[in-house]
């Protein structure tokens, strides 16, 4: 499928093209928060939401090669609605009743787009915020381990031997999937 | 068929299996979707830390842009900040129509956002006082360093190392961070960047980032050797933990540079 123009606003995101994100801010961000406000939202929900959904794109753009082959309005939107609905429920706020009115006419193909996108991120809070729960020697072992570096060099760094330093980095990478099975079905 | 275990899981994953084993595995995840499930969330879990537990400067920067953007194009609280307008400066152009009944709402918001104020006025300084200034005691006590001029570089980084150094001397971690990084992004071997950035992010709060910087001037053997070690061990102190710290002041060899300040450090925690 072809990339649509709109990849513009991702090279943006991953540039930091200052000018872009304005764009996206100035075209797309009033449509966010009329919506949100209406739907149980504050203003500063609004922010959150519209910042934290630009994040995201940010974020799969960067690891996962997001290429944009839809327009970015609806795509920006859908991943800012699933945002809230999620928000929405943790919250025990009053159900979302009005709908986008920028939504009504694009495929099935945005719908996943934005989907996938929440999915992904989700999973890698999720990853991240688990990884806080380990010990600190733990998280400096797989830190170091994970940096790319020559795992010879890192246990020399850490003064323990290689042997010590792979069933170390297996052991805490064996609790951290524990950790994660009990919050996340793949 | 076998009973699996995540570090199984991980040795699969790895190619740590005999060829016995692997084929054992192979044939079980063929029948085993929990288990080829468990493999999926291994790879898909080690790659993400791969890619996600470096300090990423790109998301930072683009972050920050983000918040001044907040507080141009949306109104209350947290944007006014980064606008360093009020409540009456936040309407971006285009605004939808009824904005005049939002003047009225946002005085509102103000007298909250005062309050907020000064709560949040007070919770910072009791925060400052609790993590900048009784951790940054060891950190001013035995952390003063001076950064020395660098003749071996390219033409570029020389001035970037030099603007760094007059930054970093005078004690202005903040801005010395950028073209640190700046000039170690441009030369990855430059040993004596990486140093200072693992200091000057230390000295910036970023603890995990500088260690990050410190074990792989440790690793690298470099004149910053036993330096980085003495700031490795310098983190914690800092966060009390003090078998950590001695630790790590055991790897500097006497008459190493940073020697004398470790042994200060020592006597200072009571590790000796």
């Amino acid at each position: 499928m072809a990339i649509h123009p709109d990849q513009r606003y991702l090279e943006g995101l991953l540039n930091n093209d200052n000018q872009l994100i304005e764009e996206v801010y100035r075209l797309f961000s009033p449509g966010v928060r009329i919506w949100i406000v209406q739907n149980s939202g504050s203003e500063d929900d609004a922010a959150d939401i519209f910042q934290e959904s630009l994040v995201d794109i940010y974020n799969q753009a960067k690891y996962k090669g997001l290429e944009l082959t839809c327009p970015f309005q609806p795509f920006l939107l859908l991943v800012c609605k699933r945002k809230w609905l999620n928000e929405v429920k943790k919250r025990g706020l009053r159900p979302v009743t009005k709908s986008f009115d920028a939504l009504s006419d694009h495929g099935e193909d945005v719908f996943a787009a934005a989907e996938r996108v929440g999915m992904e991120e989700e999973k890698a809070r999720l990853f991240l915020q688990q990884f806080q729960r380990l010990g600190e020697k733990c998280r400096e072992i797989l830190r170091l381990s994970l940096s790319g570096d020559r795992q010879e060099k890192i246990a020399e760094a850490l003064g323990v031997t290689y042997g010590y330093l792979r069933k170390k980095k297996s052991e805490c990478m064996a609790t951290l999937m524990s950790y994660v099975s009990e919050k996340w079905v793949v | 068929m076998a009973i699996y275990t995540n570090e199984d899981i991980i040795r699969y994953v790895e190619g740590e299996l005999s060829s016995e084993e692997k084929q054992k595995m192979e044939d079980d995840l063929r029948a085993d979707v929990s288990l080829a499930a468990g493999v999926e969330l291994y790879r898909q879990l080690k790659e993400t830390l791969e890619q996600r537990l470096p300090a990423d400067e790109g998301a930072t920067a683009m972050q920050q842009t983000l918040r001044d953007m907040r507080g141009k194009y949306f109104g209350g609280a947290a944007g006014g900040g980064a606008s360093g307008g009020g409540a009456d400066v936040t309407s971006p152009s285009g605004e939808e129509p009824g904005a005049g009944g939002k003047v009225v709402k946002m005085k509102v918001r103000a007298d909250v956002f005062r309050k907020y104020v000064v709560g949040l006025a007070a919770a910072a300084a009791i925060l400052f006082a609790v993590v900048m200034l009784w951790p940054s005691d060891y950190l001013n006590t035995y952390g003063k360093t001076q950064m020395v001029g660098s003749a071996e570089r390219g033409e570029g980084n020389d001035s970037l190392m030099e603007q760094a150094s007059a930054y970093f001397n005078a004690g202005d971690f903040e801005k010395a961070l950028p073209l640190l990084d700046q000039a170690f992004r441009k030369d990855s071997t430059n040993q004596t960047a990486l140093f200072y950035r693992g200091v000057a992010l230390l000295h910036t709060g970023g603890v995990d980032a500088a260690r990050s910087d410190l074990l792989k001037v440790y690793a690298g053997g470099s004149l910053f050797q036993y330096e980085a070690a003495f700031y490795l061990a310098l983190s914690y102190a800092q966060q009390k933990n003090n078998a950590v710290a001695k630790e790590w002041l055991d790897k500097i060899p006497a008459g190493a540079p940073g020697a004398d300040k470790a042994a200060g450090l020592r006597r200072k925690l009571g590790v000796n």
